[in-house]
């Protein structure tokens, strides 16, 4: 055990640490009705994130180790614990433990609304072991112990999603996130193995000295690197395995709001930004393919999900998505900051969402109307409401002044010096990404605008009756979270990243363009996402109107017809005779085209169909119909036979796996002794 | 392997040959009783081969590490039965059976 330089920073890293797992431990004591261990339990997460701030405020700009424990010891092989301070994301450790205890104080009113108070010691300890999760993950000095944190999150996040036994889809989307994690988690452990065989140590520092000279083979990192992928890939929800998130909304909504801003999904954005030096950037290329699926497959999701929480939780499958794929693309900082911004104002969105969803559970609803469709308008109700709802919008679709602007800024400027340095060896690969890259912040501002029309406008007809009522404890709390959406997170100045450089749109002239480019992409989003989202609306429920329309089209159809017959009236007694010669000539001569020309064509016509027909019967019946019958009789007799090797008998299985295994040590030692 | 192996290495085969009858008979239960405490018992003898050949190898191959291995077994074999006797119960709880092969209701 090494402690080494142990100022305030470092000591109020640990305390950031260990006082949410003190929390949680509190909630052993803590009662239905009882006060004293609840207000310890806040005493204890409040004075977890004063000591973050204390942490972030004075944090130095180097990487440094604080605590250094040794774990395993073994030859070959040497496991740490320990406190690591890492300059880029030690932001995220007082972001994490204030978004942690503002949803906390936000879940003590939801419980109360939604009939869980009794359970509140349980929810409140899962809670406060997720946030202790998330910093042992922060602080971690080795991949093991990141590793660790991740799985306390995962197992959090299981207990905290299917936290309301009762309901009928918490428990299984809960499975679902558990499984879907368990595939990124095998990958991890795999990956962790290599690096302890290649390298004999996980620590961050040793490791980037090994690479550093060269120590470690390439090939095994990559191979790596591809498990650090699939691990991230299930843990921040990217396109194969991204299906659990949108199913975790079954949970308590705060519970969404701490997955989907502070912990969780933001741990897999972590781990490829640790772990982006030690892979090869012609791989990291893939990442982006991967992440540019996700990004669009989320946002077209977002603009058609019927739910609030659908739109919100697709919402967050492809902005995580866009992260990394600018991260692929070398934007490190333009991804983080991102990821800050997105903490807070996806935070800030669901428990705006929970507020609204609680109101709109006392409201009764019409029948036969979509989910969405028969509440909106519900968010303009209330003024305060309505504010939070616009603010955090316009940071989702990245406004000017919001802080998802800046960091939207800095990620199109990072993506610009990619496609510079690519611009010589274009692909349609890259063309496709570059593409994404700028499309899906059009279509984040399309569908904030859409939720926007749908829920929060204060004009839109109502479909609800009565006033919704909103607790007025649980509305002052998320305006703590405002801040955190303007610009004011990421830097004193409104139209830059950082004061000291100057406006990075008017570096040169083709970054001019791109930011014009890219308040204009946000402007067209927000016009499509209002045109189509008014059209829909008033398509879908007004029936009355085009009612309306049909009879209005019937009437002038008929005036038209009795306008035609009128005028035929007046030219009928003319020259009538002679017009009835030459119309008989001319009816014989189309009798004659009739009779000799036109049917027998369509004799022949229909001759070559029924040969066609008996051709396409014969194949009919012996090649297509016989291929079926073949497969059919295979699987009838086939069926019963595998059916018994799966007898759900344990011990068959058992004999089974033993004799496998024998088959595999006997060819094994034959090969060796040879 | 056995082939080149070298005369004072040999000294370990007769706890070579117990480890591997002790393996062969855990296996043996593990695969024929109807009764799922005495499976358990079955693992138990397999990991104690295990252990053993963990101990036999000592000497001569793996160093001190041969026994830190066969410790860590030990406790993890211990956390692992903990575990399996609170499943059995809770199946025979629920079943009120701890015959393995009545335990299919997964099977449709």
């Amino acid at each position: 055990m090494s402690i080494s330089g142990m100022g305030l920073e470092a000591w109020s890293a640990l305390l950031s640490l260990l006082l949410p797992f003190l929390a949680a431990v509190f909630c052993i004591f803590m009662r239905p009705g009882g006060r004293v261990a609840f207000s310890l339990y806040f005493l204890w997460l409040g004075g977890g994130c004063v000591a973050a701030w204390i942490y972030f405020l004075c944090a130095p700009l180097t990487d440094q180790v604080y605590i250094r424990l040794s774990w395993l010891q073994m030859p070959g092989v040497h496991l740490h614990l320990g406190l690591a301070h890492t300059a880029a994301t030690a932001c995220l450790v007082a972001i994490v433990s204030s978004i942690g205890l503002v949803t906390a104080f936000y879940s003590v009113g939801y419980l109360y609304q939604t009939g869980h108070a009794t359970h509140r010691a349980r929810y409140f300890g899962h809670v406060a072991l997720f946030l202790f999760g998330m910093q042992v993950l922060l602080l971690a000095p080795s991949l093991f112990q990141f590793f660790l944190g991740w799985e306390i999150m995962g197992l959090c996040s299981y207990l905290l999603i299917g936290f309301s036994r009762e309901s009928q889809d918490g428990p299984p989307a809960a499975s679902k996130a558990f499984m879907y994690n368990r595939v990124g988690d095998a990958s991890f452990v795999g990956g962790i193995c290599i690096v302890v065989a290649i390298a004999g140590t996980t620590d961050f520092q040793a490791l980037q000295t090994l690479h550093q000279e060269q120590a470690l083979p390439t090939f095994w990192l990559s191979v790596a690197g591809f498990c650090w992928v699939v691990a991230s890939a299930a843990k921040s929800a990217q396109f194969p395995l991204h299906g659990w998130l949108p199913d975790a909304m079954a949970g308590p909504t705060p519970v969404s709001a701490l997955i989907h801003a502070a912990t969780m999904v933001v741990a897999g954005v972590l781990l490829l930004h640790r772990m982006l030096p030690f892979m090869d950037m012609e791989h990291v290329q893939w990442i982006g393919g991967m992440a540019a699926a996700t990004a669009l497959l989320g946002a077209v999701q977002a603009l058609q999900a019927a739910k609030l929480k659908q739109v919100l939780a697709w919402s967050t499958v492809s902005q995580l998505g866009w992260m990394l794929l600018i991260l692929s693309m070398g934007g490190v900082e333009g991804s983080l900051s991102h990821l800050y911004a997105h903490a807070f104002f996806k935070a800030g969105l669901f428990l705006v969402a929970g507020l609204i969803l609680s109101a709109a559970g006392q409201l009764v609803a019409p029948k036969d109307a979509p989910y969405i469709h028969w509440m909106r308008g519900i968010g303009g109700t209330s003024s305060s409401v309505l504010w939070l709802g616009v603010v955090f919008l316009l940071s989702l679709s990245g406004a000017p002044l919001s802080a998802a602007f800046l960091s939207k800024e800095l990620s199109l400027h990072q993506m610009m010096l990619w496609w510079q340095t690519h611009q010589t060896q274009m692909t349609w690969f890259t063309t496709t990404l570059l593409t994404v890259a700028l499309l899906t912040p059009m279509l984040t501002a399309w569908y904030s605008m859409r939720l926007f029309v749908l829920v929060f406008n204060p004009y839109s007809s109502r479909l609800f009756s009565g006033k919704p009522a909103f607790s007025r404890s649980m509305r002052i709390i998320p305006f703590v979270l405002v801040p955190g959406c303007t610009f004011l997170l990421l830097s004193w100045n409104p139209l830059a990243y950082q004061d000291s450089r100057g406006p990075v749109w008017a570096q040169s002239d083709p970054e001019a363009a791109l930011f014009l480019l890219s308040i204009g992409l946000v402007g067209v989003g927000w016009l499509a996402g209002y045109f189509t989202t008014t059209v829909q609306l008033s398509t879908s429920d007004d029936t009355q109107e085009s009612d309306f329309i049909r009879s209005l089209r019937l009437s002038l159809l008929s005036k038209l017809l009795r306008v035609l017959n009128s005028a035929a009236d007046v030219f009928r007694p003319f020259q009538a005779e002679r017009l009835t010669m030459k119309l008989a000539h001319l009816i014989s001569g189309i009798q004659y085209f009739e009779t000799h020309i036109v049917d027998r064509f369509v004799l022949l016509l229909a001759q070559a169909k029924v040969i066609v027909a008996q051709v396409a019967q014969w194949l009919d019946t012996f090649v297509a119909d016989g291929l079926l019958k073949l497969i059919a009789n295979v699987v009838y007799q086939v069926g019963p036979n595998t059916a018994e090797v799966q007898s759900g008998k344990l011990q068959g299985y058992l004999l089974r796996v033993v004799a496998v295994l024998m088959l595999g040590f006997a060819t094994l030692a034959l090969i060796l002794l040879k | 392997m056995l082939v080149t192996m070298k005369p004072e290495e040999m000294i370990n085969q007769p706890i070579l040959l117990i480890s591997g009858t002790l393996f062969i008979i855990g296996v043996a239960i593990v695969i024929s009783r109807r009764q799922a405490v005495v499976m358990l018992m079955g693992i138990e003898l397999m990991l104690a081969a295990a252990n053993l050949q963990f101990v036999a190898f000592q000497p001569q191959r793996l160093g001190a590490s041969g026994g830190l291995v066969a410790l860590f077994v030990l406790v993890v074999a211990a956390a692992e039965i903990a575990l399996a006797l609170a499943v059995l119960l809770g199946v025979y709880r629920t079943l009120q059976t701890s015959d393995p092969s009545e335990m299919n209701q997964l099977k449709a």
